[in-house]
C-alpha cells in the first residue's frame, strides 16, 4: 500500500473541507481527485503530500504515518519521494530551464537532466531563463523538474485545466510516459473530466 | 543546484535593487569610517600638539583663542604682552619649563615663529639637516613645510598667506627638521630676536640695557608655554597669573576638553554618528529583502514545496543578505579609507598635519558592527521566508 488517509480532515477559518476521508492507494494505481472548484480536491493532495497538517486523522505513506514525523521528516520525505506539477508550473524565472531541473534533485545529477531535456523536447534550451519560455516550452519543464529526482509519486494539480484537448492530452502523455519510465504513481487533482480515462482510480468529491 | 548558485541568480534577477542595497550599504560604511578616521586624526593632533604644556601666558582674551593660536596655530592670538613681566613668571618657583613664543608673520601660510631650543626640545624634535639658527634671520623649517638649507625667504605680515612682505629682511634656512607628527612640521622657527626685531621690538637681549634702540619699543612677544612641577601648580599657578599680572593663563587640557565638547567632538558624538550611518546602511539592506519578499514568496513556496527545509529557506535568504553587507562592507572600506588617504593628499592642512589611517579598535568594532546589523537585517525577512505558506502561495501566486 502507498497512501492511506483515515478519516482525514482540514478545517480552514472554521470550515471543515475534507468530511473525514478515508482512502486507500496501491502502488502504480493513478488516483485521480476529480471535482468542482472549492470541493476540497487540492487540499486533499496537499495534505497526502505533505504540504498540509490533517486538522483529524491520520495520513501514511508506506510505512511512514505523517503523525509522527517532524516539519523536517517531512520535507526529506517530499524530496525523496515526491514530484510535483504545478497548477501555475511555479518555474522560478531568473534561474535556466536546467536549473529548474536540477532544483528538485537531491543529488546532482547532469546526465539525468540532459535525458529528461532530450525526452522532452527541450534539447538546446538547457541554458535559456525559465521566464522566456513559451507555455508549452514551461509545462515540459515543469514536467521535467517533478520527475527528475525519479519520484516514487508525481502530484500533479490541474495539469491540463487550461489547455485545449490536444494540448491536454500531449501533457498528460508526458506525465505518464515519464511516470512508466520511474515506476511513479500519478496522483491528479482536477476538474477536467476529459482526463479520467487514464486512471486506475477516481475519487469524485462535491463541492 | 547549490544554494550559491541560486543566491546569485537571484540576487542578479534583481540588479538595481541589490546594487542599490551594497551602494548603501559602502556609503554607510564609508561615511562611518571617515568620521572615524578624522576623529582620530583630530584627537591625536590635539594631544600630539598639547603634550606637556600645562599652562598657556598670554594676553586677555579668550583663554581658547589663546590656546588655539598658541599651542595649535591655528587661530589669531589674543594680543602681546611685555617680555619683562613675562619674565617673572618664567622664573617662578614652580615652573620647570618656559618656552616663550612671537608671532606675526608667514611664509606662504607656514606661520614664522620666534623662540628659543627649548620649543624644539619639548616636542622631541631633530634636525634632519643642517644646524639651528644661530644668529638672527636663520630660521629652521618644519618636514611639510617645504624649504630646505640655503633658501631665502622674506614673511609676510599676520598668520595666514596674503599679508605684505617684509622686504627689508631675509631669512635663511639653517635647518630642517625631521618630521614629528606635531604641529612643529609646520612651522619655521627662529629667533625670538628674529621677530621682535622685525617687527620694531628691542631684542630679548637688548632689552637687558639701560636704553633702547632708536626707534625700537620694548620687546613683546605673543605668549608663554609652561610646564610645571607638579599637578597642583596647574591649578594654583593660573590663578596667581589671572589675579596678579595684566596677563591671562589658560589651562590647554580644559580648552580643549570645552571645545570638544561645544563642537560635538567627543567619542560618544562619533559613536553615535557612526551608529546612525550603520542603522541606515542595515536599514537598506533590510528595505532590499523585505520589499522583494512578496514577489519571491511563489518561488520560495516552490522551495518548500520540493523538500527544501525551513532552515534551508532560512539560510538562503540570510546569505542573501550577508552578500549584500559583505559587498557593501568590502566597497564601504575602499571608498572610506581610499577616500581618507585621497584627502589628505588634496587636502593641505591634512596633509600639513600628517593625517594617517589608524586602524584602532573602533575600526574593528564599525566593521563588525555593520556586519551584526546587517545580520539582523537580514534574518527578519528570512524568518519571514522560512514560515511561508506553502500550500496558499501555490494556490494563489502566477
Amino acid at each position: 500500500m502507498l497512501f492511506e488517509t483515515e478519516n482525514v480532515e482540514y478545517t480552514a477559518n472554521g470550515r471543515s473541507i475534507l468530511g473525514k476521508r478515508s482512502l486507500h492507494i496501491d502502488a502504480g494505481k493513478h488516483l485521480l481527485l476529480l471535482g468542482p472548484s472549492g470541493c476540497g480536491k487540492t487540499t486533499l493532495m496537499n495534505v497526502m503530500a505533505g504540504l498540509l497538517r490533517a486538522s483529524h486523522g491520520e495520513v501514511s505513506y508506506g510505512d511512514k504515518n505523517y503523525v509522527s514525523l517532524s516539519d523536517q521528516d517531512l520535507d526529506r520525505l517530499r524530496a525523496e519521494n515526491f514530484g510535483f506539477v504545478f497548477q501555475k508550473l511555479h518555474l522560478i524565472g531568473h534561474l535556466t530551464v536546467a536549473q529548474n531541473i536540477a532544483l528538485a534533485q537531491t543529488t546532482p545529477d547532469p546526465a539525468r537532466i540532459q535525458t529528461l531535456t532530450n525526452d522532452l523536447g527541450l534539447s538546446g534550451k538547457e541554458a535559456q531563463k525559465a521566464r522566456d519560455l513559451s507555455v508549452g516550452e514551461a509545462q515540459r519543464v515543469a514536467i521535467a523538474r517533478a520527475v527528475s529526482n525519479n519520484p516514487k509519486v508525481i502530484f500533479a494539480d490541474e495539469p491540463t485545466s487550461a489547455l485545449d484537448d490536444a494540448n491536454a492530452a500531449k501533457v498528460m502523455d508526458l506525465i505518464f510516459t515519464q511516470a512508466a519510465k520511474t515506476g511513479a504513481t500519478v496522483i491528479t487533482a482536477t476538474h477536467d473530466a476529459r482526463i479520467k480515462d487514464r486512471f486506475e482510480t477516481i475519487l469524485e468529491m462535491a463541492a | 543546484m547549490n544554494d550559491l548558485t541560486l543566491i546569485l541568480s537571484s540576487l542578479r534577477s534583481r540588479w538595481l535593487n541589490s546594487l542599490l542595497s551594497v551602494l548603501l550599504t559602502a556609503f554607510g560604511v564609508m561615511l562611518a569610517l571617515l568620521i572615524l578616521q578624522f576623529g582620530h586624526h583630530i584627537q591625536n593632533r590635539l594631544s600630539a600638539d598639547g603634550q606637556g604644556i600645562d599652562i598657556v601666558v598670554g594676553a586677555k582674551g579668550s583663554p581658547l583663542q589663546l590656546i588655539l593660536s598658541s599651542v595649535y596655530h591655528i587661530d589669531i592670538p589674543t594680543g602681546n604682552i611685555p617680555y619683562d613681566e613675562v619674565q617673572k613668571w618664567m622664573k617662578h618657583g614652580q615652573v620647570k619649563t618656559a618656552i616663550p613664543l612671537a608671532l606675526g608673520d608667514n611664509w606662504k601660510g607656514y606661520r614664522i615663529v620666534g623662540t628659543t631650543p627649548a620649543y624644539m626640545k619639548h616636542y622631541g624634535a631633530e634636525l634632519a639637516q643642517g644646524q639651528i639658527w644661530g644668529k638672527a634671520f636663520e630660521a629652521v623649517a618644519g618636514s611639510s613645510v617645504g624649504l630646505k638649507i640655503g633658501d631665502e625667504f622674506t614673511g609676510a605680515h599676520g598668520l595666514m598667506a596674503g599679508g605684505h612682505e617684509h622686504e627689508e629682511e631675509h631669512y635663511t634656512i639653517t635647518g630642517v627638521m625631521k618630521p614629528t607628527g606635531t604641529v612643529l612640521d609646520r612651522l619655521i622657527l627662529t629667533s625670538l630676536d628674529s621677530v621682535l626685531e622685525i617687527h620694531g621690538h628691542e631684542g630679548v637681549e637688548h632689552a637687558h640695557h639701560d636704553h633702547t634702540h632708536e626707534g625700537h619699543t620694548e620687546p613683546e612677544i605673543t605668549a608663554l608655554l609652561l610646564t610645571t612641577k607638579s599637578p597642583i601648580a596647574n591649578i594654583n599657578l593660573p590663578r596667581s597669573i589671572n589675579r596678579e599680572s595684566a596677563l591671562q593663563a589658560a589651562n590647554p587640557a580644559l580648552e580643549i576638553a570645552r571645545l570638544t565638547s561645544m563642537l560635538g567632538l567627543g567619542s560618544q558624538s562619533f559613536a553615535a554618528l557612526s551608529a546612525l550611518l550603520i542603522t541606515i546602511a542595515a536599514l537598506s539592506v533590510f528595505a532590499g529583502l523585505a520589499g522583494s519578499l512578496d514577489s519571491r514568496m511563489g518561488d520560495l513556496a516552490v522551495l518548500r514545496a520540493i523538500g527544501y527545509s525551513k532552515r534551508r529557506v532560512f539560510k538562503i535568504i540570510t546569505l542573501e543578505g550577508m552578500m549584500i553587507v559583505i559587498s557593501g562592507l568590502g566597497l564601504g572600506l575602499v571608498m572610506g579609507l581610499g577616500g581618507f588617504v585621497l584627502l589628505t593628499h588634496i587636502v593641505t592642512p591634512l596633509q600639513a598635519s600628517g593625517a594617517a589611517i589608524s586602524f584602532t579598535s573602533n575600526f574593528i568594532l564599525v566593521l563588525l558592527a555593520v556586519l551584526l546589523a546587517g545580520l539582523t537585517a537580514a534574518i527578519l525577512p528570512a524568518v519571514r521566508a522560512s514560515r511561508v505558506d506553502v500550500a496558499r502561495q501555490l494556490s494563489r501566486s502566477a
